[in-house]
């Protein structure tokens, strides 16, 4: 079975073997749909792949689609003293949209972050774009 | 009203025939080139104007004479259509399909041309012109425009 974008961003995140933070093959929420970073600060969660297709090309004969797959990477520390390293991971973490093998023609990540209680939940969207069939 | 022409690829109650292709052959030789992809299609017949004055007539006077024609569209360039095919039995040397665009701009083949507007087919004789491919890095698909430059009149059959 082909490896989804998900599966080759825990690759790589795995790969990096991060002193201060883990990466779990978890989705990030548990059955009642709380968020798991919130629970286990420090721990990289990826979730499930978005995709989405749409045209991007019309013609009289059909259409070429462009399919957009879009990855959320969430992590939770602590709000008050962030980790010492946390710049670098999420520099890292960013960079899996590199990783990604595949003839994807616009490859972008973006950082969020937003505060709950004590903690800095940082999100990092990964989205892929590449044109089917090519 | 009389029924409207819709475009290739629009269905209803409106008549729905349009061919998504331009044909393209080289007298004598077997072998079309078949023009897919297309994004649009226009059919410019402008004519030239012979202006002269009147002291009776306060506008100027105008007759229409000869018109340049020719038939423009943009498309999505495919591999075999922009190169060629390999010559065959049904593909002969020197035939639309196996000189592909790309040599029937650069040797200024001349061709015959067909085309559809609605149920009705057109053709012409004339060059493959105004051939632009251009690819971009948020279009990673190869587009060109094609202007079909015709020499003489078009025919309706």
């Amino acid at each position: 079975m082909a490896s989804t974008v998900r599966d080759e961003v825990l690759s790589y995140l795995a790969d990096l073997k991060l002193k201060n933070f883990k990466v779990s093959v978890e989705l990030p929420f548990d059955p009642n749909g709380t968020p798991l970073y919130l629970k286990n600060p420090k721990t990289i969660y990826v979730d499930a792949e978005q995709v989405v297709t749409e045209p991007f090309i019309q013609m009289f004969n059909g259409t070429i689609d462009q399919e957009v797959t879009t990855v959320a990477v969430f992590l939770a520390t602590d709000a008050k003293q962030l980790p010492r390293d946390y710049s670098t991971v999420v520099s890292q973490v960013k960079a899996s949209k590199d990783v990604v093998v595949g003839k994807y023609f616009i490859r972008n990540s973006d950082v969020t972050t937003e505060y709950q209680t004590d903690l800095l939940i940082t999100t990092v969207q990964i989205q892929l774009s590449r044109i089917i069939p090519l | 009203m009389s029924e409207f022409i819709v475009s290739p690829g629009q269905t209803g109650t409106l008549t729905d025939t349009s061919p998504t292709v331009v044909t393209l052959t080289v007298a004598g030789k077997t072998g079309p080139l078949l023009i897919e992809s297309l994004q649009d299609v226009s059919m410019p017949m402008s004519k030239d104007l012979f202006t002269w004055t009147q002291m009776n007539y306060s506008g100027k006077r105008q007759i229409p004479t000869t018109s340049a024609n020719s038939l423009t569209t943009n498309i999505v360039l495919d591999k075999e259509g922009w190169e060629g095919v390999v010559a065959d039995a049904s593909n002969v040397a020197g035939s639309a399909s196996v000189l592909g665009l790309f040599g029937l701009t650069t040797a200024g083949t001349r061709v015959g041309i067909a085309w559809n507007i609605g149920a009705t087919a057109y053709s012409a004789e004339g060059y493959v012109t105004g051939v632009t491919p251009a690819v971009s890095t948020d279009s990673p698909v190869w587009v060109t425009p094609i202007t079909f430059t015709i020499d003489g009149n078009i025919t309706m059959a």
